[in-house]
């Protein structure tokens, strides 16, 4: 953790000569940045907003009707009376 | 005395899932959608912001923006509608009702597919092809692959509303379709806004 600190405050400029990311037009290395935080952010957002849904959706028909509709066993119907 | 125990672990005869399996499907599949459009968008930001000041369609073309806004209202009806049948459909009061909404659906879908395909060969007329230039290319690869997902969904709504007639269709399988429908709608405003006023 602390080598990944290390090379965020004093690695910036090494980040800038990257071939993709420093592509020496302003504009260009924007719109690349802004593509890759759109792709890497989209996947997350999608599968936590879907988890989420599904998360409330169960919360919905929480384990109240399992046990209200679970077979019980009572001392009438016990086969070992 | 009688005492009750419950079996933990059992499950009652016939229980449902919370969400059907269908929407969870069609859900996964968006997911994947959603990242193909997010990879057009993003190649063509890069493309047009490293041609920066050159970016035009070629020769005197101009693409139809006022005629676009007309079908983008149209589809955006179409999400209305097919949400409503969705909504009807639960009910068998609402039966009738979610037919025709569905009927709807359908119609203001081909119109947009119609529409679009008029405007497209109205383009390529003026000379805009995918060879005419980076600015076509790009154009008929974005536009191109939503007018795709657009006539796949409404082959797959057709479908389903010949079920729907017969009485055959479940409820999950109309409300998968409506999903994919709503992201077809939702995605095609953002593409709108990136490609015709680019």
């Amino acid at each position: 953790m602390l080598t990944s600190l290390f090379y965020t405050i004093f690695g910036a400029t090494h980040a800038s000569a990257c071939a993709v990311c420093g592509i020496g037009e302003d504009p260009a290395a924007g719109a690349i940045l802004a593509g890759t935080g759109l792709l890497s952010a989209a996947p997350i957002i999608m599968i936590g907003s879907g988890v989420y849904y599904l998360y409330r959706q169960s919360k919905k028909h929480r384990p109240d009707d399992l046990h209200a509709s679970a077979p019980s066993l009572t001392a009438e119907s016990s086969p070992h009376k | 005395m009688a005492t009750a125990i419950n079996v933990p672990g059992a499950l009652p005869r016939g229980r449902q899932p919370v969400v059907p399996s269908a929407v969870i499907a069609t859900l996964v599949l968006i997911l994947t959608e959603v990242m193909y459009f997010c990879a057009l968008i993003s190649a063509f930001n890069v493309i047009r912001a490293q041609l920066f000041g050159n970016w035009a369609p070629p020769g005197d073309v101009r693409l139809p923006v006022a005629a676009t806004a007309f079908n983008t209202a149209l589809l955006l009806a179409s999400g209305v509608t097919v949400w409503l049948s969705a909504r009807a459909y639960k009910s068998p009061e609402g039966r009738s009702k979610a037919q025709l909404l569905l009927l709807v659906t359908i119609t203001l879908g081909a119109c947009f597919v119609g529409f679009q395909g008029y405007e497209w060969v109205k383009l390529v007329q003026y000379g805009m092809t995918m060879r005419s230039g980076i600015f076509g290319a790009t154009f008929f690869m974005i536009i191109g692959s939503h007018g795709i997902h657009v006539i796949a969904a409404l082959l797959v709504m057709a479908f389903l509303y010949m079920r729907m007639l017969q009485g055959r269709l479940s409820l999950g399988a109309l409300q998968a379709m409506q999903v994919f429908w709503l992201f077809v709608v939702g995605v095609w405003p953002v593409l709108y806004r990136l490609v015709y006023f680019a």
